[in-house]
């Protein structure tokens, strides 16, 4: 390769390293920007529909370990990692900034975190969780959903 | 050829079919939509058996594993480009596995994830370190077939078949809104990337020259993707089955190993749950070994270092290096603590990025006939390999702006 040609390589290759770093800084400055700004309906409902189906898999977790169809260690084993999973969600949902509007939903969205973490804490326990309490909280995490899609 | 190593390597193809991101988007997609999106599932199959056995005629005939040939056809440049992006894929994918293993481990002995996930990392390099290659595939691909147990659940279900058949016919469910319509396209991508994945091309013809193919097993090799693959499908379809028939009536989405098997227990009780979660043990551990060797496969080959399992350690030093650090790293990754699903679920749209750029020199290989002979791509597969091209570009154009638009899938 000669000396004109290595240098072309070298400067196309500069270039190219000078794009893929533009386009890396202009998607974390998008991503940044987005984060600023008050969070809407659909942000809103995206940490509230994970809570739901958090909910829905402790039902199903504490129904399923009733019936023995499930061993006591599994119980524990899930409950543990359906408690990162919850943490993960409410503090997602904490650290949202909604619009005024939202502001009540956000309050009574997180009011139900607090629900599902205390239930996540008795799962496993002897007396497990209230199924009944697990199931209203799961309906009603699934409406504030479904409201905030339509 | 014996019968019993064209039976091993069918039903090794068939356990290794299915990894951690295939699970999740497969169980998922039946979630969101019922049987709406099972027709990806023969699509897709379709379109891995395809370039496999391209992938593994190439081996087979001339010897060339898919990275010598990605540098030979696209140039130093581009083919640099390919290399990283698939590197990168290939980390994120095995410590996504690494961490769905470490998740494994913990419903069943309670530990403390992160050690878990330096226990996991143990075993897997003292796999790829002492068993061979041929021990490798066959303990996990057969492992991996206790998940047919996901197939007996589906059909235990009763699914209504008329919309199961519905389901094989692409359409977007009458109902559904604008952000339902995205979500749909953007599981329709991610499910035809989960089931195409870069890497087990790469694995599948690296493998053949670690197998030491000839020419003579190219039929061999037609049958084993055949029929192996075909039946790898099925078991997707049924992962589609179960996300419909009982997680959907049951409002989850399922996010963890733990929570896949619960679907199973509800049918079989503590056996399959047991079974359900050592078929994703062997079938996450298989992954995690078959991206960590793709990646020094990649690197050796695109390099031109001496490579193979099959080699002294001490003959193919920087390829062993390879394998090593890609482990480590993707435990390093895993302990960061980031959930395994959503790092699989980014791994795999990134995925259908870099895969018309794996694949199209594969194409243009096997369909050479000064390089092939009578080997060569006849008209049907030249007609799948260009239909299969095009989709895969199309959809690798798509995915970014519907992983934007979805909110990175969760509508």
């Amino acid at each position: 390769m000669s000396t004109s040609e290595s240098q072309r390589e070298r400067l196309h290759a500069f270039w190219q390293l000078v794009v893929l770093a533009g386009i890396t800084g202009l998607l974390v400055v998008a991503a940044w920007w987005k984060s600023q700004r008050p969070a809407d309906a659909t942000r809103l409902r995206l940490p509230i529909a994970d809570l739901h189906s958090q909910a829905a898999e402790l039902e199903a977790l504490s129904r399923e370990g009733a019936a023995h169809r499930v061993t006591a260690r599994f119980v524990r084993g899930q409950a543990m990692q359906l408690r990162v999973a919850q943490r993960h969600s409410e503090r997602e949902l904490a650290n949202l900034h909604p619009w005024p509007e939202f502001a009540a939903g956000q309050r009574d969205a997180l009011a139900d975190a607090h629900e599902l973490r205390a239930h996540l804490e008795f799962v496993a326990g002897p007396g497990g969780v209230d199924e009944g309490r697990v199931q209203v909280l799961r309906a009603r995490l699934g409406q504030r959903e479904r409201a905030l899609r339509d | 050829m014996k019968f019993g190593e064209i039976f091993l390597g069918v039903l090794t193809a068939m356990g290794g079919f299915v990894e951690i991101g295939e699970l999740t988007f497969t169980l998922n997609a039946g979630q969101q939509f019922d049987w709406a999106l099972l027709w990806v599932v023969p699509l897709g199959t379709v379109g891995i058996m395809v370039y496999c056995e391209m992938a593994g005629r190439v081996a087979a005939v001339r010897g060339r594993p898919v990275f010598a040939l990605v540098r030979e056809r696209t140039g130093f440049n581009s083919a640099l480009l390919t290399l990283l992006a698939s590197l990168a894929v290939n980390l994120l994918t095995c410590a996504a596995e690494i961490g769905g293993v470490a998740l494994l481990l913990q419903l069943l002995l309670g530990s403390p994830y992160r050690l878990l996930i330096l226990v996991t990392f143990a075993m897997l390099v003292l796999v790829v370190w002492f068993v061979s290659f041929k021990w490798i595939e066959r303990i996990f691909g057969l492992g991996g077939l206790l998940l047919i147990v996901f197939l007996v659940a589906a059909v235990y279900f009763g699914p209504d078949w008329t919309h199961v058949a519905q389901g094989l016919l692409p359409h977007v469910p009458r109902d559904a809104g604008a952000r339902e319509t995205l979500l749909y396209f953007f599981y329709a991508v991610a499910l035809l990337s989960s089931i195409m994945l870069p890497y087990e091309t790469y694995f599948y013809a690296s493998g053949g020259i670690e197998d030491e193919w000839k020419p003579a097993d190219v039929g061999l090799n037609r049958f084993v993707v055949l029929v192996g693959f075909a039946l790898g499908g099925l078991l997707s379809a049924s992962l589609v089955g179960v996300g419909t028939e009982y997680f959907a009536p049951n409002e989850i989405q399922p996010q963890s190993p733990g929570a896949a098997a619960l679907g199973i227990a509800h049918v079989f009780g503590p056996i399959g749950l047991l079974l359900a979660l050592g078929g994703m043990f062997f079938a996450f551990g298989g992954a995690a070994i078959e991206t960590a060797l793709s990646s020094a496969y990649n690197l050796a080959q695109f390099a031109g270092w001496p490579w193979g399992k099959h080699l002294r350690r001490r003959h193919a030093g920087r390829f062993t290096l390879s394998w090593l650090a890609t482990f480590a790293l993707a435990a390093v990754v895993a302990l960061s603590g980031v959930n395994p699903i959503s790092i699989v679920e980014y791994s795999i749209v990134f995925s259908v990025v870099i895969l018309p750029f794996t694949y199209f020199p594969v194409l243009a290989v096997a369909s050479d006939r000064t390089i092939m002979g009578k080997h060569a791509n006849g008209p049907l597969a030249n007609a799948l390999g260009w239909f299969y091209l095009v989709l895969i570009t199309g959809a690798g154009i798509a995915a970014l702006p519907l992983l934007f638009l979805t909110h990175g899938g969760r509508g």
